[in-house]
């Protein structure tokens, strides 16, 4: 077997789950498993960042891609489209968004993974590629997303690739009612 | 039932894990009971290479993997503005594929949405035998690709009919954009629905040399 349980991180009501231990060289790729995870309040993005863990600021700098495909109860609605509210440039150093908008009623959640290769390489920027599904308002919704992360600001190649040890996920302005993140090292 | 002392002339104290272990190895182990999972990822070999102009898997062949599954870490091209590539062995084999991408710059001043890319499609019966995983790799010391890639009945068991495959990559461009592409595609023998088995996967750059790991994982049948 190839995917090795790390850690188990379950939402209660939490502003955010971090893990903070057990990002190491030991895989080139971590997966991040979402289930049924669900925010107290309704409309809201869900988010990740990283750190290098001698910086705690949760401010790496990315550049990311971003794509939605939805589909909406009655067919009242379907298309896709790239979405440039949820991609960042080097410069923003803010929550990446691996969602839309996800509800919060009681049918509502979003699920998916996130897959962040060679974390601990200090050679190269960290690619990431996340794909996630999430219901809001009638509307299920494919969000498709890609990065690269630096750890210092974008000067042409260099000085950008500390290894990252510590992901921090949340939902972008309100608690995790409820929820579970699997982390897995891939071998 | 006595329990087990050993498995495989380890002692089963010292046993931290059970990788391999199928469903007809048994259902019990020290008198427990056990889940087998049944459709396992193994792995079947893996590469971490510098300067190689092709990365081969050559033993492919003979094995009953419904699927193989192919992981790109930190794929780092040696020449600027090249396209990461991949064919099997058989000479009659061709590529017939669709190239999707979708980028944004660091700075911000530009991004596109998905789009077909008909430079980097290959047509039926076009007598290509690489198809593009990504185009426009950087060589920067920092810039390189991750991503996966699965083809499906390599060895005409049990799929019989084309051999179809679909790839996800992300990769740092040579102007500096993070590029997500999406490919999949058929590997066609000899324009036609005749089908060979095939025993060997090479990865190449368009021009050069490339460093990284790839590993080669085989999907197992129930």
């Amino acid at each position: 077997m190839t995917l090795s349980l790390i850690s188990t991180h379950t939402g209660s009501n939490s502003a955010a789950l971090e893990v903070l231990t057990g990002i190491t060289n030991a895989y080139d790729e971590y997966q991040f498993h979402f289930y049924n995870l669900v925010p107290v309040n309704d409309g809201v993005d869900w988010q990740f960042q990283v750190d290098t863990g001698t910086n705690a600021n949760w401010n790496m700098y990315v550049t990311s891609t971003a794509h939605n495909a939805w589909h909406k109860e009655g067919n009242v609605s379907d298309d896709s489209e790239q979405n440039d509210t949820d991609d960042q440039q080097n410069a923003d150093q803010a929550y990446i968004n691996l969602t839309g908008t996800v509800g919060s009623d009681s049918y509502e959640a979003l699920s998916g993974v996130l897959a962040l290769y060679a974390p601990a390489s200090t050679a190269f920027l960290k690619q990431y590629i996340s794909r996630c599904v999430a219901r809001e308002e009638d509307y299920a919704r494919d969000h498709h997303r890609s990065g690269m992360i630096g750890t210092a600001a974008s000067s042409a190649g260099s000085g950008e690739t500390s290894a990252i040890t510590r992901i921090r996920f949340r939902f972008e302005s309100c608690n995790i009612e409820s929820g579970v993140i699997k982390m897995f090292g891939v071998k | 039932m006595p329990d087990i002392d050993k498995i495989n002339n380890v002692a089963v104290a010292d046993i931290s894990k059970l990788d391999s272990i199928t469903f007809a190895d048994g259902q019990k182990v020290n008198n427990q009971d056990v889940s087998l999972v049944t459709d396992a990822r193994v792995l079947i070999e893996a590469q971490t290479f510098t300067n190689e102009s092709t990365v081969s898997f050559d033993s492919l062949g003979g094995t009953s993997y419904m699927a193989h599954l192919f992981q790109f870490i930190n794929i780092h091209s040696d020449n600027n503005d090249v396209q990461f590539r991949f064919a099997s062995n058989v000479s009659d084999d061709h590529q017939w594929a669709n190239f999707v991408e979708i980028k944004h710059n660091e700075t911000g001043t530009d991004d596109t949405s998905w789009a077909y890319d008909g430079s980097h499609d290959t047509l039926l019966n076009a007598s290509t035998k690489e198809a593009n995983l990504a185009a426009g790799l950087g060589s920067v010391a920092t810039e390189s690709l991750s991503g996966y890639l699965y083809i499906y009945g390599l060895n005409n068991t049990p799929l019989q009919h084309g051999k179809n495959w679909y790839s996800r990559t992300s990769h740092h461009s040579e102007d500096d954009y993070n590029v997500f592409t999406i490919n999949q595609g058929i590997i066609v023998h000899d324009g036609s629905n005749a089908n060979d088995a095939i025993s060997q996967i090479d990865f190449t750059m368009s021009g050069g040399t490339f460093d990284g790991t790839i590993r080669c994982f085989g999907m197992a049948l129930a």
